[in-house]
């Protein structure tokens, strides 16, 4: 398998600028396609927009990069096919949290010209923006760990840490107990309990007895510290940014699914829109109208990200949203 | 709309998977490269993964998907083997139905797992073994109209087949079935003189200029019938491979002479007999059926293709015959190639695809460098995550300048340039370089960089244009098929007493300097040819042309980038690897240059002298 | 493959190659009948053989048998009836059973956590 990803002073890792790679997946495998910038994007990025075309600055992690999937199965992609005159500017970045996506963007994305920012937080980056080092798989298969760009929250300022990260990998042994505890998992936990039980009683029932797990408990309360950073870095971001945002959580399996509340991530994304005054897209109602059945083909078998039938309800949510912004936008019907 | 077809070869020797468009070879790699596991007879996951990857093409948009053989035939045979060998062939059957009937069969669910489609036709074809052989001969070879010859150890139930190529329908009209087979008996031989079945036949064709053919005429009376027209039967009392899962028995040890040698033991001068004896007997088969096969087809060229075909010594005296005005091999000529070979009869006998010939008289393999390429910016992204210290040399004439300086030198320099070959050779995209003129040069490569037995010889390259200026040969020889004469004052007297008078000791003639480019001249003053033409792989021709400059000599040292056992290296990654684990002086990989001296320390995490079995 | 649905397979290969198997091959041997020559015949003018078919047309590369268990029996039926080999035929319901046992298509290695990327 070929490398896909490179070393970024500030970002962490980015992919290989004008890399053409497949990667082999239990869906069969899928085409990668990665622009002049380093993103996994059909387009490359340009400053200038042509008169009549409308473009979407997109960020978001291995959801929105497409983890799975050819580029052209996308929600990214897909959503250019089903509005007119739209260009989506694709800077998922698989793996990274929503501090790395926002470092990406100031890094790339500041001096292009476009008409709406949409920032798709998978709901589990919550995990990585509170995490220092993450681990990443070597060329022989064994798990290095490498540290990775983190805000920290000081008297209200997001402080940038780790930057340039280090290059060479970092022996667990070297951190100490307390760093320790930022190795970044991210996955919520009790995934192994949860399997346990949906073996047992069945996804069915598991739904209809809406047992529901507590799956990422920093979004309980808007104190959480790692929520504050989170929440903090989206401000950030949207208050900095000059044209209209959009932002869309995007919920795990376990929500679609319904093996989760999914009610208090749901109240913080709304604080942080209320706040900051940008527009909030929730798919997760949209994806819940699918029977169950429709809705676990929306991930593969063992990988959790989105099959091309995923996106595709993804983009079905999101399209009549985006497009009707996009032509207020264009009427000057806005803000 | 373009019509693109995959081709599979599997579950035997060598896994490979192809791609073609509208009759265009696309891309062609064999699974070892990937897997790092040598002739890796697996099904080739990654080897299609790539080939999807070069197509840049959804499996599900693939018009068809072939498999390289029929394995309802391939088991007809197993079973009529076993009940011709009797009880005996019991742990043979049981090893048989095992990947025949429990595997092979069921080759189509292997592909759906692991691309999720059979493409369009959503249905899996199949093609006849030496069909694709015979496909994949002639298809790429640069003739409208040509004579086939395959031949291997089997397919199906052929293990040799006659016909004729024109335009692009084959046809095939003759042909030898199994237990009769050139490929088994020579492969026989390959095992009875302590060498690797489907690997060693290569160390024995070396071996060969060292012995006398003393025992031609037992395996003339015992062993094989020749007919005049090159047609053979074998006596199969000779044999284990009907019954047992070693290739000689005790009647072939008796006749002569004991049992086989011990791999890795030393080499006596029984098997350099032997090795002559059988290299005798092949090229007096393949020049009788030459002459046969000219007569049936009137055609005026002759393409070839199975295992047998990579023999380049009687390839050369086919040539030399003049009983074709000239003639193609399959570089990949083994079961790898029949994945090339089955995509392309698709291409042409399913979907009616026109052949296209190449307009400059030139074949269609594109040099065979069909295999994957890492761009300078993958290179860069691995250096620069390991941290390893790199000079990058952006301008192609002086990276070629520079590295023609360092042979020149008489440093060993390992080469990592282009898209891999596809095929058992290393053609300057994956290969190890070094000076001709050096006598040191062939011990050097062997023992610190190869770790090999020392007897075999290496391979030349050498400007397409100067090759005549060295050896006798005026054709091409693009993929180091053939083999010629050093030109006669080149070449030195060597003091062969002591060796014919019995002395087994092969070191006193392999450091003695055959010609003025002793790393080269085998111990026959031949050599094994590589002729570089500059459309076919510029970077490599370059590099020899500066070399020229440098040294007056239009000619350098090629070996496959591996050390003993190991697949050749396919990555950035494994090259660097085998960099380290070997004596090796200078490392380009694309435009950057690695030097030994400025490499931290290798922290080698696996014994490779382990994890590659000897080959 | 678990080792006591390995036995049980061996057992089964076992069992047709010593019961089915090599009674039919001695009754052939006895018969005269072989499937081919084992030793060269030097009155033979040549040992080329004719083909029967000589070009792959379209419905050649159409492989009855290895498509699924189904047409599996039917498919070495049929071959064998065409070859003049009605003897074996009988085979083939067991060959059908011990291609079942065998079935054997292995999982893909490649199991990486889907949240661990591959980085070197
Ligand atoms: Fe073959």
């Amino acid at each position: 398998m070929r490398q896909s990803f490179e070393y970024h002073p500030v970002i962490g890792y980015r992919f290989i600028p004008g890399l053409k790679a497949r990667i082999p997946h239990e869906g069969g495998g899928y085409l990668i396609r990665v622009n002049d910038c380093g993103f996994r994007c059909e387009r490359n990025f340009i400053t200038e927009k042509k008169p009549g075309i409308r473009r979407v600055l997109l960020f978001g992690d291995s959801f929105t990069a497409g983890d799975g999937v050819s580029n052209k199965y996308r929600y990214g992609d897909l959503l250019e096919k089903k509005i007119p005159n739209l260009e989506v500017y694709n800077f998922g970045l698989p793996g990274a949290g929503t501090d790395q996506q926002y470092l990406a963007y100031k890094e790339y994305a500041t001096g292009i010209k476009h008409d709406l920012l949409l920032i798709a937080v998978q709901v589990e980056n919550i995990r990585r923006v509170a995490g220092h080092y993450r681990y990443w798989l070597n060329e022989r298969g064994e798990q290095v760990c490498y540290a990775k760009p983190y805000y920290e929250l000081v008297d209200g300022t997001l402080i940038l840490r780790n930057v340039p990260p280090r290059k060479e990998p970092i022996h667990e042994a070297d951190l100490s107990k307390e760093e320790r505890k930022f190795i970044a998992v991210g996955r919520f936990p009790k995934l192994k309990k949860m399997v346990k039980l949906v073996t047992r009683v069945g996804l069915k029932d598991l739904a209809q007895k809406a047992i529901r797990y507590q799956l990422a408990p920093e979004y309980n309360s808007p104190d959480n510290p790692a929520w504050q950073i989170m929440r903090a870095i989206l401000e950030e971001w949207i208050n900095n940014n000059r044209q209209r945002v959009l932002l869309m959580p995007l919920p795990p399996y376990q929500y679609v699914e319904e093996m989760g509340d999914p009610s208090h991530y749901q109240a913080r994304f709304r604080e942080v829109a209320s706040a900051t005054g940008c527009m909030l897209h929730d798919p997760l109602p949209d994806l819940l109208k699918y029977s169950l059945e429709e809705r676990r083909g929306f991930r593969f078998q063992k990988d959790v990200h989105l099959t091309p039938q995923g996106h595709a309800a993804l983009a079905t949510s999101l399209t009549p949203i985006l497009e009707k912004l996009l032509d207020d936008l264009e009427q000057g019907v806005h803000k | 709309m373009s019509t693109t077809i995959l081709g599979i070869s599997a579950f035997y020797h060598d896994s490979a998977a192809a791609i073609i468009r509208d009759g265009e070879i696309i891309a062609a790699a064999q699974e070892e490269r990937f897997s790092r596991k040598k002739h890796d007879p697996r099904f080739p996951h990654h080897a299609i993964n790539y080939c999807l990857e070069e197509a840049f093409i959804e499996s599900s948009e693939l018009d068809a998907v072939v498999f390289y053989d029929n394995p309802l035939f391939t088991w007809d045979r197993v079973l009529k083997n076993c009940m011709m060998a009797g009880p005996r062939s019991f742990d043979q059957f049981k090893k048989a139905s095992r990947s025949v009937l429990g595997i092979k069969m069921w080759v189509k669910d292997y592909i759906i797992r692991s691309i999720g489609s059979l493409g369009k036709l959503d249905k899996l074809l199949f093609t006849e073994h030496h069909m694709s052989h015979a496909a994949s001969a002639f298809y790429p070879s640069p003739f409208q109209k040509a004579a086939i010859i395959t031949l291997d150890g089997v397919g199906e139930w052929a293990t040799t087949t006659i016909g004729l190529g024109t335009d692009n329908r084959i046809e095939l009209f003759q042909e030898i079935n199994y237990p009769h087979s050139l490929g088994l008996l020579y492969s026989a031989f390959t095992y009875y003189c302590g060498f690797k079945v489907n690997s060693g036949e290569y160390k024995l064709m070396g071996l060969a200029p060292y012995g006398e053919p003393i025992y031609y005429d037992a395996i003339r009376e015992n062993l094989i019938d020749i007919k005049e027209d090159g047609s053979y039967n074998l006596n199969t009392e000779y044999f284990g491979y009907l019954d047992s899962s070693v290739m000689t028995n005790d009647k072939f040890n008796n006749l002569f002479g004991g049992s086989p040698r011990k791999p890795e033991s030393y080499i006596t001068r029984r098997e350099m007999d032997m090795a002559a004896s059988i290299q005798k007997t092949l090229e007096e088969v393949i020049l009788r059926m030459a002459l046969h096969t000219k007569k049936e087809t009137g055609a005026d060229n002759l393409v070839m293709a199975g295992g047998v075909a990579l023999n380049c010594v009687a390839n050369g005296k086919v040539l030399k015959k003049g009983i074709f005005d000239d003639f193609w091999i399959q570089p990949a000529a083994s079961d790898a190639g029949g994945a090339v070979g089955a995509a392309l009869l698709v291409s042409h006998a399913y979907f009616d695809i026109p052949r296209k010939i190449n307009p400059n008289g030139r074949d269609t393999q594109r040099g065979s460098y069909l295999g994957p390429a890492y761009k300078p910016s993958e290179v860069v992204a691995f250096l620069g995550r390991k941290g390893y210290p790199y000079e990058r040399i952006a301008n192609p004439q002086q990276l070629a300048e520079k590295i023609a300086q360092v042979i020149a030198d008489g440093k060993i320099v390992g080469y990592f340039a282009g898209r891999m070959e596809f095929g058992p050779r290393a053609l300057g995209a994956r290969s190890i370089l070094g000076d001709p003129r050096r006598r040191e040069t062939q011990s050097v490569m062997n023992l610190k960089i190869k770790f090999r037995e020392s007897f075999r010889p290496f391979a030349p390259s050498v400007l397409a244009e100067d090759v005549s200026e060295f050896f006798e040969m005026e054709s091409e020889s693009p993929y180091m098929l053939l083999v010629a004469p050093v030109r006669k004052e080149r070449c030195l007297p060597m003091n062969l007493r002591k060796f014919q008078e019995g002395d087994d000791n092969m070191s006193a003639v392999i450091t003695q300097s055959r010609s003025d480019i002793p790393a080269v001249t085998h111990v026959d003053y031949s050599a094994r040819v590589q002729t570089v033409h500059p459309s076919d792989k510029p970077d490599y021709y370059h590099v020899i042309k500066k070399f020229k400059d440098l040294t007056g000599y239009g000619i350098i040292v090629n070996t496959s980038f591996n050390v003993r056992g190991e697949p050749i290296v396919c990555s950035p990654q494994d090259a660097y690897r085998c960099f380290m684990r070997t004596e090796m002086d200078l490392l380009v990989l694309e435009d950057c240059l690695l030097w030994k001296e400025e490499q931290p320390a290798f922290e080698d995490t696996e014994d490779w002298r382990k994890t590659y079995e000897l080959d | 493959m678990n080792s006591t649905r390995d036995d049980d397979t061996l057992l089964e290969v076992t069992r047709f190659f010593f019961e089915e198997l090599m009674p039919l091959a001695k009754k052939l041997q006895d018969e005269g009948k072989a499937f081919f020559s084992v030793k060269p015949n030097p009155n033979a003018q040549t040992y080329y053989k004719k083909r029967e078919k000589t070009i792959m047309h379209p419905e050649s590369f159409e492989v009855v048998g290895c498509d699924s268990f189904d047409s599996f029996e039917e498919a070495l039926i049929d071959m064998w009836t065409s070859q003049g080999y009605s003897e074996l035929t009988k085979l083939a319901p067991t060959l059908l059973k011990l291609a079942k046992s065998l079935y054997f298509v292995e999982e893909q290695s490649e199991d990486i956590s889907p949240f661990i990327y591959v980085m070197f």
